[in-house]
């Protein structure tokens, strides 16, 4: 059996009518404008410390990514996906004009060695982080989907056996609220909340992170509503300095918040291990880190308490896999990242999540999006703060094609 | 004064018949025999340790790169270049549908503003290596060449002024020859070294790692072709493991090798700690993309000479200030210079003027249709120096038409 076709493609598909995508409500400055760092904004230059704009993202209005299709010479076919939050036209171009030549002609069951393949192709040029990872995740993550549709297993098989068939999920995620919102702001937070819990789910995610005490009132609020029971979990994305971490953290402790995703920037890594030594919460990583060695080294510094890599960033199931391998050798559980995406990134996330071992719970985007259940012909099985995974083969989904090729860019009709 | 536009153009200009680059001809995936019989082993040979087809990179045929061309509301141009020896569309799009949309209005003369917004855009997603890093680069480089044309000086004035006016050079490079490649092969080595030596260079640095055996008698040929008081570097291109790359360097220290340089994969900081304290010879790094990385590996104490590349380390703004890290570790820096056009050749040169700590600069001596053919006036290789372009910004003159003709 060799490789005869890949083929990639943008997809781009509306979040909500009236809604943006939570990290964009939170971070651009006017969310009605047109995505991207907004010119002129009066917080560019600040004198603010940290500076807020040495990390604001660029977010788009809609949900984009890139879907990955490859097909043998024996007609089998197999779905990945590059978790590209903006720019698909990269990660595309990457897959198009290096990755391409790569797997072609290939007997697809070669996962391990085209990974190889994939990841040398540029390594003595650095690029062990970001666009080029991103598009060798999607490739490889269709390889398996390949492998497991051929042999009539779910990857979570081949990977070594299925731990567990319900995999427990947090909600994710509560939007910051702002001072000047007032208890309007507040209420609604607490509706929210409440709503999930009624839904089933046990833990959700909040986004906290600019004022200490402000970001306290919220957790109480929140706490009052869901009870005790119920995992709060915080992410402030590299808002704060170490100082300012460390009082966040014990504040966050005394409030009983389940863990502090992210507290520092990325290329902090001696802060984290300063922080993670000082606090007793669980200090997480790893939605921005790539690839076993990143990983291996925040590990060894002794950095993080829990690690939440991106199937479809940090590289594929393949480098997933070895990556939370290595945690548990470290006692370091994970939890899957799931951002912006599709269906075939929150199945291959599941996948990975079912046969690891040290799996601590997995992330699920709260929101309905026309391109998760949207694209099933049978929806993900959520019951009781939990997915339940069938034997269905490969990612464990059934694509209906013509529902995603709706939200494909530059599409025929 | 304000960013009005930012283009990115993806350039892929032919080499001449027959050339073949020379990091290619070591590292690269060849069908050409003759190349092949002296390079990396087959891809298909999996069963020697350490696998250095785990570490084999894709290269073009061509000369490919991406340029970057800023035009203020004022009407200057700033000119910067992207490295992207492959695939130059991939850098191309990243420009098109990220960078410039985040620049154009700004003010122009905020380079180091500029590089923290764009850096920021995409820093909770973790890009803070490859085509990300490599498409700030040729923006940065552009709003230094505007920075200094709008007042009139080359920009290593601007950078606190340089140090020199002139950068010592060594020719990069000689390919090495692979244990068991045929005699022709050998012999080779010789023709190239004479050839190194008549062009003026007074340093030269050698591709090795394809085999311990074949790398020190490549190195033992070629002492003796340049004679003992040449300065010969080498690049191991990270496919050792650390007893490998101990030997090798043993080797090397006896040959009054200048350096070791990238003798592990990037990824190993430790392995970078242990061989530095186990060897004598420098350790040199090219694999240098930002200045956490780069702390990571200093405060280990895996390097002495730190090389970042213009192009691809994050620009002039970055690249000075991992010079200046290097300098607080008291280490040698050097802009890393490899395939690309005569706008990667100035803005090193720039910036190798400004070093504190510069050592020595590579150039490569390839015949190249993007160095001088698409420039006003020729580069200024004297001796084996290049004289910095002293006019404004990067201080060389761009004939777009030129360049224009092997736009993608």
């Amino acid at each position: 059996m060799k490789i005869k076709h890949i083929e990639s493609f943008i997809v781009r598909a509306p979040i909500d009518s009236n809604k943006v995508y939570w990290g964009a409500g939170y971070w651009m400055a006017d969310p009605n404008q047109h995505p991207g760092l907004p010119d002129g904004h009066p917080g560019d230059i600040t004198t603010e410390y940290p500076p807020i704009w040495r990390l604001r993202p660029i977010y788009t209005r809609d949900l984009s990514c890139v879907v990955v299709r490859i097909e043998t010479d024996t007609g089998l076919v197999g779905w990945g996906e590059a978790h590209t939050p903006v720019a698909p036209e990269a990660s595309k171009a990457v897959i198009d004009a290096l990755l391409a030549a790569i797997v072609l002609g290939r007997d697809p069951f070669d996962i391990q060695p085209i990974w190889e393949n994939m990841y040398s192709s540029m390594r003595m040029r650095g690029h062990s982080t970001g666009f080029l990872l991103e598009a060798i995740s999607g490739v490889d993550i269709a390889l398996w989907d390949l492998a497991g549709r051929a042999l009539g297993v779910p990857i979570s098989t081949l990977l070594g056996g299925r731990m567990r068939d319900r995999i427990p999920v947090y909600a994710s995620s509560l939007p910051r609220v702002h001072a000047r919102s007032g208890e309007a702001g507040y209420q609604g937070l607490v509706s929210l909340a409440r709503s999930l819990v009624d839904q089933g789910y046990r833990a959700f995610k909040v986004k906290l992170g600019i004022d200490i005490e402000q970001d306290r009132h919220s957790l109480r609020v929140l706490r009052q509503a869901v009870g005790p029971d119920v995992r709060i979990a915080v992410d402030v994305n590299g808002a704060y300095d170490l100082a300012q971490a460390r009082l966040a953290g014990r504040m966050m402790e005394e409030e009983g918040a389940y863990w502090l995703e992210e507290p520092l920037l990325p290329e902090n890594l001696r802060g984290y291990a300063d922080l993670a030594a000082s606090l007793q919460i669980r200090v997480v990583a790893g939605e921005c880190l790539f690839n076993r060695w990143q990983f291996n080294d925040y590990f060894v510094a002794g950095a993080v308490d829990a690690i939440n890599p991106d199937v479809g960033r940090a590289g594929g199931i393949s480098e997933c896999k070895r990556i939370s391998d290595l945690a548990d050798t470290y006692g370091i559980p994970f939890s899957p990242h799931v951002s912006i995406g599709s269906a075939i990134y929150m199945a291959a996330s599941l996948q990975w999540a079912a046969a690891g071992s040290n799996l601590n719970m997995c992330e699920w985007p709260m929101d309905a999006s026309a391109i998760g259940n949207g694209i099933l012909k049978q929806p993900f099985q959520f019951e009781g703060g939990a997915i339940r995974l069938d034997e269905t083969p490969g990612l464990g989904i059934d694509i209906d094609e013509d529902k995603l090729r709706r939200w494909q860019v530059g599409a025929t009709a | 004064m304000k960013i009005a536009s930012v283009e990115a153009i993806p350039i892929r200009a032919p080499m001449r018949p027959g050339d073949v680059y020379w990091g290619n001809q070591t590292w690269g995936k060849n069908k050409d025999a003759k190349i092949a019989a002296a390079g990396l082993p087959p891809d298909e040979d999996r069963s020697e340790y350490p696998h250095l087809w785990r570490s084999r990179a894709a290269y073009s045929r061509s000369v490919d790169t991406t340029l970057v061309k800023i035009t203020t509301d004022t009407g200057i141009v700033g000119w910067g270049e992207s490295k992207t020896p492959v695939a130059p569309n991939i850098t191309a799009t990243v420009i098109r549908e990220l960078l410039a949309g985040i620049l154009v209005g700004q003010d122009a003369l905020t380079p180091a503003l500029q590089w923290d917004r764009m850096y920021g855009a995409m820093r909770i997603r973790g890009h803070a290596q490859g085509f990300w890093i490599e498409s700030i680069s040729g923006i940065d480089i552009a709003l230094w060449d505007i920075m200094g044309k709008a007042l009139g000086q080359p920009i290593c004035k601007l950078l606190g002024g340089p140090f020199r006016d002139r950068v010592k050079l060594y020719a990069s490079g000689i390919p090495g020859v692979r244990h068991g490649a045929p005699q022709e092969a050998w012999d080779n080595l010789r023709v190239a070294a004479a050839d190194v030596k008549r062009r003026g260079f007074q340093a030269v640095k050698v591709a090795i790692g394809l085999s311990t055996a074949g790398d020190i008698r490549t190195i033992e040929i070629l002492r003796d072709a340049f004679g003992p008081d040449f300065t010969i570097f080498t690049d191991a291109a990270m496919m050792y493991d650390v007893p490998q790359a101990v030997e090798v360097g043993r080797a090397l220290e006896r040959l009054k090798v200048g350096w070791l340089e990238a003798p592990l994969p990037a990824e190993d900081i430790e392995g970078y700690a242990r061989l530095a304290r186990a060897l004598d010879i420098p350790i040199a790094s090219d694999l240098i993309f930002n200045r956490w990385q780069v702390r990571n590996l200093l405060v280990a104490g895996g390097v002495d000479v730190v090389q970042p590349d213009v192009c691809r380390s994050g620009g002039i703004t970055e690249c000075k200030r991992i010079a200046e890290l290097a300098d607080a570790f008291h280490k040698a820096a050097t802009p890393h210079v490899s395939i690309g056009s005569i706008i990667q050749f100035a803005a090193s040169a720039h910036l190798a003027a400004s070093f504190p700590n510069q050592a020595v600069m590579e150039f490569w001596f390839g015949a190249n249709p993007l160095g001088d053919p698409i420039a006003r006036e020729p580069l200024k290789l004297v001796d084996g120096y290049l004289h910095v372009p002293m006019g404004p910004g990067l201080g060389i003159e761009i004939d777009e038409t030129k360049l224009r003709q092997y736009e993608v």
